[in-house]
């Protein structure tokens, strides 16, 4: 067997079976689960208690309506063709509203009274409706806990929906007329494919070039960029000596250059497969990779769009990767490694910025003229070719160029870890690293 | 018997420090090679650019006949000073992952770790990570690593240091089993003891520079067996006679000498028993050990002059 490969299997294994990489695998699912579906369990958790609510109406026009919007609002908010949720049930039955009627004292006297029901928790809260409520004219809420955002929203719109209604009855506007004249129109948008047939998109596109294009970042930012400390492991260990006496430099950094590409693909697979049984598992509330899943069928993730994908994957990876791992056999320990790896880190940085660009405008010329750079290729044709296939001869072109980049990198670093595995100590200015490429 | 290892006239400079300074030397094959010389003389620079690690500035090495890199890789081996381990490896698969890269077939491999981890007493950590090893433990498992799979050549940096007796005893009887299969082995050390049991030829280095090298009985008999040592009581006016001595290293109660050419021991002994009291007299061969710090001092001197 080629002994790059040995080292890759061996590299492998030991990687797989360590413990920061078994946990990495199962705790981050878990993780990300926890951030992104429990916020939006709890946000939507309607909250528990009853609420009494006084209604104060001052222009003895509003309590009627009001009273009718807030118990048709649940209704009138939930989608037609579907029956309210349980929560959507239980809220509607929790709030009862009262009215105080105004028995012509002042309104000063009358918020006193309440307020002491309220503090006594007696009562959640009461409404003040102002004579000029119509006329937008102040309401305000008073209660102990003002911060229940869903109940002060609902709260709001039943006044709107009560002002409209009692304003439109006061004109001479036939209701069903205005409804029609305040109808929104709507906007689908249709994606045209090559042969020229068009197919809606509900925004699938923009989420696959989006996820396609964190997915790239973070795999060059995280595994590519771990193979610096795989080489200075290396060093640091002092075991680069023994085994460059057995396999070329070359071979031991590609060697472990694959690994980590496998490690890194077999841990992502581990993470949308459980993400999606998360997902799956509770109802669609984490939603994003069932949306990615949606996103792949429907935004036509043909068989050519994903091998052209893990070509530019695999170029990109070998070309950060075997960046990286130069810094590594350039520097002898972390902190050095953090001033170095910066020159690196940078374009991957600048790239994930043009990308949001690219997402907005495949082909513009800023985007078109990054993408044949080989620092930014990766992410920016994997972003524009979910987006908008560009033409065939920027895809061969760019991946040339890419190709010839990571040959050029391969040979360099050569030369670099030749030398950079057994040096310790000083770091190497330019003079001195440009001695060794000529050396090696 | 050919040589397996030439060097001719290689040098080596880090910068302004001269490491390695014309040095020519040869190792016929099967025998057992030691590179002596104190620390800093050049001895790791020498065996790394052997081993192709780094390269000579000047000069040629002809390694097994001019084998190309893989052959060279496939024919030796090498077991350096800084010896690093894979923490994470368990110890039999560190020697099986090195084997396979040597193209050891995996049966073969098994069998030979199983029986050279008995041999070292290791068979009971076979499957303990490395780093739960000790510093010995460990480093006798890169010893085995190094001959599991039966290279030609062996070069080794320093391999006794770290080692109990116990374990270097064990080490050395292995290396003279491998000596007597044919192997050749080269190592670097300044355990005198050592060399003179174990080495067929050593080359004495200092400061980038060849001292002196060849068969072990040649030098010793190159640095004369009439050093004469002498235990006396009074003032030895004759060791200062240049008709009567050559050199000597006196220290006022004892005297190790020898005699100027021509001179026999008897002679200096009839000398001294008309000056001083004699209460030993003693004709001995020099040990390594002195042909080792009188060379290095003696030219260091040379140097200073």
């Amino acid at each position: 067997m080629n002994r790059m490969m040995v080292v890759a299997i061996q590299e492998f294994l030991l990687k797989v079976r360590s413990r920061g990489f078994v946990i990495g695998t199962i705790a981050t699912p878990l993780l990300l689960a926890a951030v992104f579906v429990l916020p939006a369990m709890f946000m939507n958790m309607s909250t528990d208690r009853a609420a009494t609510v006084v209604v104060v109406d001052e222009s003895g026009l509003l309590a009627d309506p009001l009273e009718r919007a807030l118990t048709e609002e649940a209704t009138k908010k939930a989608k037609p063709d579907q029956p309210l949720s349980s929560e959507q049930e239980q809220d509607r039955a929790k709030l009862t509203l009262l009215r105080e009627p105004m028995a012509d004292r002042p309104l000063e006297t009358i918020v006193a009274e309440l307020s002491k029901r309220v503090s006594s928790e007696e009562i959640t809260g009461f409404l003040v409706l102002p004579k000029d409520a119509l006329d937008g004219g102040e309401c305000r809420y008073y209660a102990l806990s003002v911060s229940d955002f869903r109940r002060n929203e609902r709260m709001e719109n039943a006044i709107e929906t009560a002002v409209r209604e009692v304003r439109i009855a006061r004109s001479d506007i036939d209701p069903e007329v205005l409804k029609r004249l305040l109808d929104s129109p709507s906007l689908n948008t249709f994606k045209v494919g090559e042969g020229g047939e068009a197919a809606e998109d509900k925004g699938q596109t923009f989420m696959l070039a989006y996820i396609m294009g964190f997915l790239f970042y973070i795999m060059l930012t995280i595994y590519a960029a771990q193979m610096l400390r795989v080489v200075l492991e290396e060093k640091t260990s002092r075991s680069a000596e023994v085994i460059i006496s057995i396999v070329r430099p070359s071979e031991l950094v590609g060697g472990k250059i694959l690994a980590n590409a496998a490690a890194a693909l077999t841990q992502v697979t581990v993470w949308a497969v459980s993400s999606w049984v998360i997902s799956a598992q509770m109802g669609g509330g984490g939603g994003l990779a069932a949306e990615v899943i949606d996103g792949l069928s429907s935004a036509g993730l043909s068989l050519g769009l994903v091998l052209l994908l893990g070509v530019y994957f695999l170029l990109g990876f070998l070309f950060y990767a075997t960046l990286f791992g130069m810094v590594g056999a350039m520097v002898s320990n972390e902190e050095e490694a953090q001033q170095v790896q910066f020159p690196v880190t940078l374009p991957l940085i600048f790239a994930s910025l043009v990308m949001l660009l690219a997402i907005r405008d495949p082909s513009g010329p800023m985007v078109q003229v990054l993408s044949f750079v080989p620092f930014f290729t990766p992410l920016l044709m994997a972003v524009r070719l979910c987006v908008l296939p560009p033409p065939l001869w920027e895809i061969v072109v760019t991946i040339l160029l890419l190709v010839l980049a990571v040959a050029g990198v391969t040979w360099l670093s050569g030369r670099i870890f030749r030398v950079g595995l057994l040096m310790y100590g000083k770091r190497p200015n330019l003079p001195e690293l440009i001695k060794w490429v000529r050396q090696g | 018997m050919s040589d397996v290892l030439v060097l001719s006239g290689v040098s080596k400079s880090f910068g302004d420090l001269v490491a390695v300074s014309s040095l020519d030397l040869s190792v016929a094959r099967g025998s057992v090679f030691g590179l002596l010389g104190p620390n800093g003389a050049g001895k790791t620079t020498t065996i790394r650019m052997i081993m192709d690690i780094i390269r000579p500035d000047a000069g040629t090495i002809h390694l097994l006949g001019d084998a190309d890199a893989e052959a060279r890789r496939a024919r030796t081996s090498y077991l350096p000073e800084e010896r690093g381990l894979y923490r994470k490896m368990k110890a039999r698969e560190l020697l099986l992952y090195f084997a396979r890269l040597r193209n050891v077939p995996p049966a073969e491999a098994r069998a030979r770790a199983d029986r050279w981890l008995a041999r070292f007493e290791l068979s009971n950590f076979a499957e303990s990570k490395l780093e739960a090893l000790s510093k010995g433990m460990g480093q006798k498992v890169q010893f085995i690593a190094a001959i599991l799979h039966q290279p030609e050549l062996i070069i080794l940096d320093e391999p006794f240091s770290g080692l109990d007796p116990v374990n270097v005893e064990l080490v050395k009887s292995v290396m003279l089993e491998l000596r007597d299969a044919g192997t050749t082995l080269i190592f670097s050390t300044h355990q005198m003891d050592t060399v003179e049991k174990l080495c067929d030829s050593i080359c004495l280095i200092n400061k980038g520079r060849k001292m002196l090298d060849g068969p072990i009985g040649q030098i010793r008999r190159q640095h004369g067996t009439n050093t004469v040592r002498l235990e006396y009581t009074g003032e030895g006016r004759f060791i200062k006679d240049p008709a009567l001595v050559a050199k000597s290293d006196d220290s006022g109660r004892f005297v190790e000498l020898v005699p100027a050419p021509g001179v026999t021991p008897q002679q200096v002994l009839a000398a001294a028993v008309r000056e001083v009291e004699v209460h030993r007299f003693e004709i001995a061969e020099p040990s390594l050990h002195q042909i080792f710090i009188e060379t290095v001092r003696a030219r260091g001197e040379e140097v200073a002059a």
